[in-house]
């Protein structure tokens, strides 16, 4: 694993503690297809939740938040209804977080969930 | 968090306040603006962004909702630049106190966070002191604050920059309000004009000048190639009076919205004299566009449009002249609105009286056949003709005339009387709202031009004689006012008449 990589799977730890914690219930995690991967899936009481968790530890790209793009929010999207088509969950919502973590020297600089994001 | 900035828009000459409301919610980093945005608008989303941050203050990476109210009016021009991003900076708390919300923004932002200067200004600030009752504040980009400022009745605040803006509403830094009399502009230096004196001989054509910079008629030199028509009419501007405040005041409203306004000259202070190439388009000569703009027509209001080789003009140009030449105003229709731009000018036109211009001279041989004569005439019509009060035939000069001694009057001279015979004008029409005897309108002509009973006997002969038609008849007795005003006459006496008919040319020609 590369630099990127060890920091992203960093992220996702972080994101899976923080998310039990607020008890949400992790039903999958790095959901694979042939389009792409959502990082989080969970249920958060009646709603099912997509997540993605984004992890910088520079601001110089700009925030977290702003890498989600119009084309990926498309892309899982797209991943989600594939996931809705193998495992035919019952849920009655369905709805897209997004978590935006910054580390700095390993430590979490700021840590921050937007619910319904798209 | 939601904030509502005040804003103006131009409709025409008139401004529209426009409600900008900016919400910033929690979400994905996203800027929508809604509300009408024509290109330019929607643009500032780019602008804002970049100059909020290189401003050095905060853009929030949040859910950025623009409205622009009310929804239903089209919003064009990059003046709102500034009250978005006023807007989104006290959305995120950046300003420190909510004296932002009493004023009006209007600005275009560069991307170091320097305010641009916007078209129209001073007609905005113009109409908003008319509108409200008391004193509104106005905020300006520092090149705007010239012409904003000419208007009493309302605060202006010009301003430089977006980091001085917001230390100015957070009230660490002061900026004073502008405020310029426009006296300070007005009775200046003219500018370089062809001088009455520097013109030989013609002194036929002087006078009819004369008669028409006192009355404000519209005038028509008829004359062969280089005989100085075009430096007759060019000579016009300089016999007319100085502009008082009013008028400066409006001619520089419609050339602030025509974008003309600049931080060296907010204040028109001469006459208009726009020259439009015979090859003009209607649309520039009338003003039009998706959102018309002023044409040449209402960019020569209180001064003189001079259509030089007048059958050389596009019929249909010459056609649209009639309406404005009436009404004094020009209507220009849209499917979302119509708009009203003022058109008061005084019309100068030359032309040849035949194709090769020889028709008629003393010299020269004119070498067109009827058949070329009919149809170069032809060119311009009957009701446009009648409009033109004067019509005048400017003669080629003889060598003794040339080459003679004889100079003339300054224009100095002239002006005066020309002044006098306007304020006589202005004693007796002030009541009707006008300025001077081209203004009278139809019924108004009988009782305000009283015809002494040889004057009236001396009309009713060339009446019949000539066949003149019913606006023929009202702007001879009007050009008569004139003539008698210039000489101090209460009543229009015969020899006051006799001259007017005179400068019918064309239609003692046909009649």
């Amino acid at each position: 694993m590369d630099k990127r990589q060890i920091t992203g799977k960093e992220g996702e730890e972080l994101a899976v503690k923080y998310l039990e914690e607020q008890g949400y219930k992790i039903l999958a995690r790095n959901y694979r297809c042939p389009l792409g991967e959502i990082d989080i899936i969970a249920c958060d009481n009646e709603d099912l939740v997509f997540i993605e968790v984004k992890t910088r530890t520079s601001l110089k790209f700009g925030l977290p938040v702003e890498s989600i793009t119009k084309s990926k929010q498309f892309r899982i999207r797209k991943i989600a209804l594939r996931y809705l088509a193998e495992t035919r969950p019952v849920y009655n919502k369905y709805r897209f977080d997004v978590v935006s973590i910054i580390l700095k020297n390993g430590k979490v600089d700021q840590f921050d969930i937007i619910h319904n994001a798209f | 968090m939601l904030s509502v900035v005040k804003s103006v828009a131009l409709v025409g000459m008139e401004a529209a306040a426009i409600q900008v409301e900016v919400d910033i919610s929690s979400g994905l980093p996203s800027f929508d603006l809604v509300g009408l945005p024509d290109t330019a608008v929607k643009e500032s989303k780019e602008r804002v962004r970049t100059a909020i941050k290189n401003a050095g203050f905060e853009f929030p990476a949040k859910r950025i909702t623009v409205n622009l109210a009310p929804a239903d009016l089209k919003k064009e021009g990059p003046g709102f630049d500034l009250p978005i991003a006023v807007g989104i900076l006290a959305c995120t708390g950046q300003l420190s106190n909510d004296y932002w919300s009493e004023s009006f923004f209007v600005g275009e932002l560069s991307l170091n966070g320097d305010l641009r200067g916007v078209p129209g200004v001073l007609a905005m600030s113009w109409s908003l002191a008319q509108a409200s009752h008391e004193v509104v504040s106005l905020v300006v980009p520092e090149e705007n604050g010239y012409e904003a400022g000419l208007i009493r009745g309302i605060r202006v605040f010009p301003v430089p920059d977006l980091k001085k803006l917001v230390s100015f509403l957070n009230g660490s830094e002061d900026i004073k309000p502008v405020n310029i009399n426009p006296d300070r502009y007005l009775g200046g230096i003219r500018g370089p004009e062809v001088d009455f004196s520097q013109i030989r001989g013609q002194a036929g054509v002087k006078r009819g000048l004369e008669i028409a910079a006192a009355g404000g008629h519209n005038v028509l030199l008829i004359g062969p190639p280089g005989a100085g028509k075009t430096l007759l009419a060019r000579s016009l501007n300089s016999i007319l009076p100085p502009l008082d405040r009013e008028e400066a005041l409006e001619v520089s409203r419609i050339y602030s919205v025509a974008g003309l306004l600049s931080r060296d000259r907010p204040l028109i202070t001469e006459r208009p004299f726009r020259a439009p190439h015979h090859t003009a388009s209607t649309a520039s000569v009338i003003g039009g566009g998706r959102t018309p703009k002023p044409g040449e027509l209402s960019l020569a209001t209180h001064g003189i449009l001079f259509l030089d080789e007048l059958p050389e003009f596009r019929r249909d140009v010459l056609e649209a002249l009639r309406q404005p030449l009436e009404d004094r105003r020009v209507t220009i229709s849209r499917v979302q609105a119509a708009y009203e731009y003022p058109a008061d000018f005084m019309l100068v036109a030359t032309a040849n009286p035949c194709q090769c211009g020889f028709y008629g001279d003393r010299q020269r041989e004119c070498n067109c056949t009827p058949y070329q004569i009919q149809k170069y005439r032809s060119k311009l019509s009957g009701p446009l003709l009648d409009r033109i009060d004067l019509q005048m035939e400017v003669p080629r000069l003889t060598l003794e005339e040339l080459q003679g001694h004889d100079d003339g009057e300054e224009s100095e001279k002239v002006r005066e009387r020309v002044a006098a015979a306007r304020q006589r004008q202005w004693q007796r029409l002030k009541h009707y709202g006008i300025y001077y005897n081209a203004q009278i309108k139809g019924a108004m002509v009988r009782k305000l031009c009283p015809l002494t009973p040889e004057a009236n006997e001396l009309l009713q002969k060339a009446f019949a004689r000539l066949g003149l038609s019913m606006r023929a008849h009202d702007r001879v007795i009007k050009i008569a006012r004139s003539i008698a005003d210039l000489a101090g006459s209460e009543l229009i006496q015969g020899a006051h008449l006799a001259e007017a008919l005179q400068y019918r040319l064309l239609d003692r020609a046909t009649g």
